[in-house]
């Protein structure tokens, strides 16, 4: 009897461990390692081990798409759908304190590029996203990075390319060449617009233009919303004032940088959005960038704009890459990717050509 | 069977050589306790390692885990009971899943250990923090023995066997993940061009 109630007892600890354990769990990590009468070393330490506040790093490379192509064994492989669901993932993560958004895209699809830029501005209510460009940030991939709070573009970057792209291929005189015709039976006179077995009327030009100029005036308003209505936008401009710093991001000098005050305006942007492109420097002139830097840069500021906006935030804070691949789905399809190699044919096909009769927010 | 399970809970833990050799030997300690005995451990260890954000997911993630460590727990017994029969001439798959279910019990100290981690002791300096690692350490190679204990009461055989047996799982499964990269990479080769 004794026995039973020892054993009995040993089991209600457990569980009221594992429960107390568990509310534990639910709070700030920083408070975790939040005690004063701790060395600074040991804190940093624990804070590691614990898994401490940090910024996290998300990586948007490639065109824009929610193509099945990008899927292999369940397991999407889409950068869209990769950032989206890494930046829904760090917007609930409390640990994380602020998101620096690597982007290298030349754009992509309408509908792919609106999730990503309605999960950026989710993340930016929550947490300071600050975007890093890399050698290309066009078209949907400049659309995306309107969205965030910050964005650091380098010099020689691509930017720009705002407009919208449809492509619809014609084989009519191939066919007549080689004496193949098609017979299409339609319920409406629209149902095969685009085709490439038939020329496109003066009604199906008409039709797809509206559908252009409505996806263009979408892309616009939201570069507006994202960038030029913001309340924030007094906060950012302060955060601008940027120190140097050296590869270090604990050893901060103090000489500060000259700020860039250009404000985009509606007006300039619909000025320069007819699809041109503009290097990261000329970008900073007309204020569709807001610093002109690299990787480094964009996380001192993202480690800025954090500070500012969450208590406790320490210089030493971690920078974490996010989308590391974490199933074993995921590890074995990053090991797939880097041995076998995309077909070259594949990638010497416009986009647009791949993706006809769509509206596209891409630089081609 | 409150009581006996009761009883085999506190024997495995304090004396469980003894303990063993009754599950084995008693027909009254079978499956259904050590069934209990993972579900317990498991539900713990689950409220144990959750890292998610919201309580809702909590009743999912438990199941799964469950689930998980019942067919871990079969699949670990079968392979050991398929080859131990070889050398014993006889399966005692009932008794394996007995013993083995009762040998994870030590897990569900990880329970109070957590809160070194979890709970503001760590707060406390890195001392504390080291100390719940060590504990946890404990705890894993206490288990560990515990399973070779149980191999080898069950079987009758030595302490070196039991480890020998007791590899083979993971050989098992190191050899089927292996048969499972091949088919990926098969897949992989016909499906893209």
């Amino acid at each position: 009897m004794k026995k039973d109630i020892l054993a009995l007892a040993i089991i209600i600890i457990c569980c009221l461990g594992a429960l107390i354990g568990l509310i534990g769990s639910f709070r700030e990590p920083s408070s975790i390692v939040d005690n004063s009468t701790v060395k600074a070393s040991e804190k940093n330490l624990l804070s590691k081990l614990t898994g401490g506040d940090k910024i996290a790093v998300i990586r948007l490379t490639g065109v824009i798409s929610d193509s099945t192509e990008d899927s292999d064994f369940f397991v999407s492989t889409s950068p869209a759908i990769k950032a989206r669901k890494y930046l829904d993932k760090a917007a609930k993560d409390k640990s994380v304190k602020a998101v620096v958004f690597r982007i290298n895209s030349p754009g992509g699809t309408v509908a792919a590029s609106q999730e990503v830029y309605e999960a950026m501005l989710r993340c930016r209510e929550r947490k300071p996203v600050v975007v890093s460009m890399g050698d290309v940030a066009a078209s949907g991939g400049y659309y995306i990075s309107s969205a965030a709070d910050v964005i650091v573009a380098n010099p020689g970057t691509l930017t720009g390319s705002i407009g919208v792209i449809l492509n619809a291929v014609s084989f009519i005189d191939l066919m007549d060449k080689i004496g193949v015709k098609s017979n299409v039976i339609k319920s409406g006179k629209f149902k095969d617009i685009g085709s490439s077995m038939r020329p496109m009327t003066k009604e199906d030009k008409e039709l797809l233009k509206g559908i252009i100029d409505n996806t263009y005036e979408q892309f616009v308003g939201d570069i507006i919303k994202g960038r030029i209505d913001r309340k924030d936008i007094a906060d950012t401009k302060k955060i601008k004032k940027v120190k140097k710093s050296t590869t270090s991001k604990k050893d901060f000098k103090d000489d500060e940088e000259e700020i860039n005050e250009t404000q985009l305006t509606p007006e300039i942007l619909r000025e320069n959005a007819d699809g041109r492109i503009f290097t990261g420097q000329q970008a900073l002139k007309i204020g569709l960038v807001d610093e002109l830097g690299d990787l480094d840069k964009a996380k001192i500021i993202a480690l800025k704009l954090a500070k500012k906006r969450f208590k406790n935030v320490k210089d030493t804070i971690d920078f974490e890459i996010y989308d590391k691949p974490q199933t074993f789905a995921e590890i074995l399809l990053e090991i797939k990717s880097s041995v076998i190699p995309k077909s070259s044919m594949d990638q010497a096909i416009p986009f647009s050509v791949k993706y006809p009769n769509q509206p596209l927010w891409i630089m081609e | 069977m409150s009581n006996n399970f009761l009883t085999t809970v506190y024997g495995t833990l304090v004396s469980p050589n003894t303990t063993f050799d009754k599950i084995v030997e008693n027909d009254d300690i079978g499956v259904f306790e050590a069934f209990c005995a993972i579900l317990m451990v498991t539900v713990i260890g689950s409220l144990v390692d959750y890292s998610g954000s919201s309580v809702f997911i909590l009743p999912f993630y438990t199941i799964s885990v469950v689930i998980t460590a019942l067919i871990q727990w079969i699949f670990v017994a079968a392979v050991i009971d398929g080859v131990a029969s070889i050398f014993a001439h006889k399966s005692k798959f009932d008794n394996l899943l007995a013993t083995t279910g009762f040998a994870v019990l030590p897990w569900m100290l990880m329970g109070p250990v957590v809160l070194f981690k979890t709970f503001g002791l760590s707060g406390l300096g890195l001392i504390p923090f080291l100390i719940g690692i060590i504990l946890a350490l404990i705890i894993w190679i206490w288990s560990a023995i515990l399973f070779l204990l149980a191999v080898a009461k069950t079987y009758n055989f030595s302490f070196g066997k039991a480890i020998v047996l007791s590899i083979m799982p993971f050989l098992a499964g190191l050899i089927a993940f292996s048969w499972l990269l091949g088919f990926i990479n098969n897949l992989i080769v016909f499906a893209k061009p």
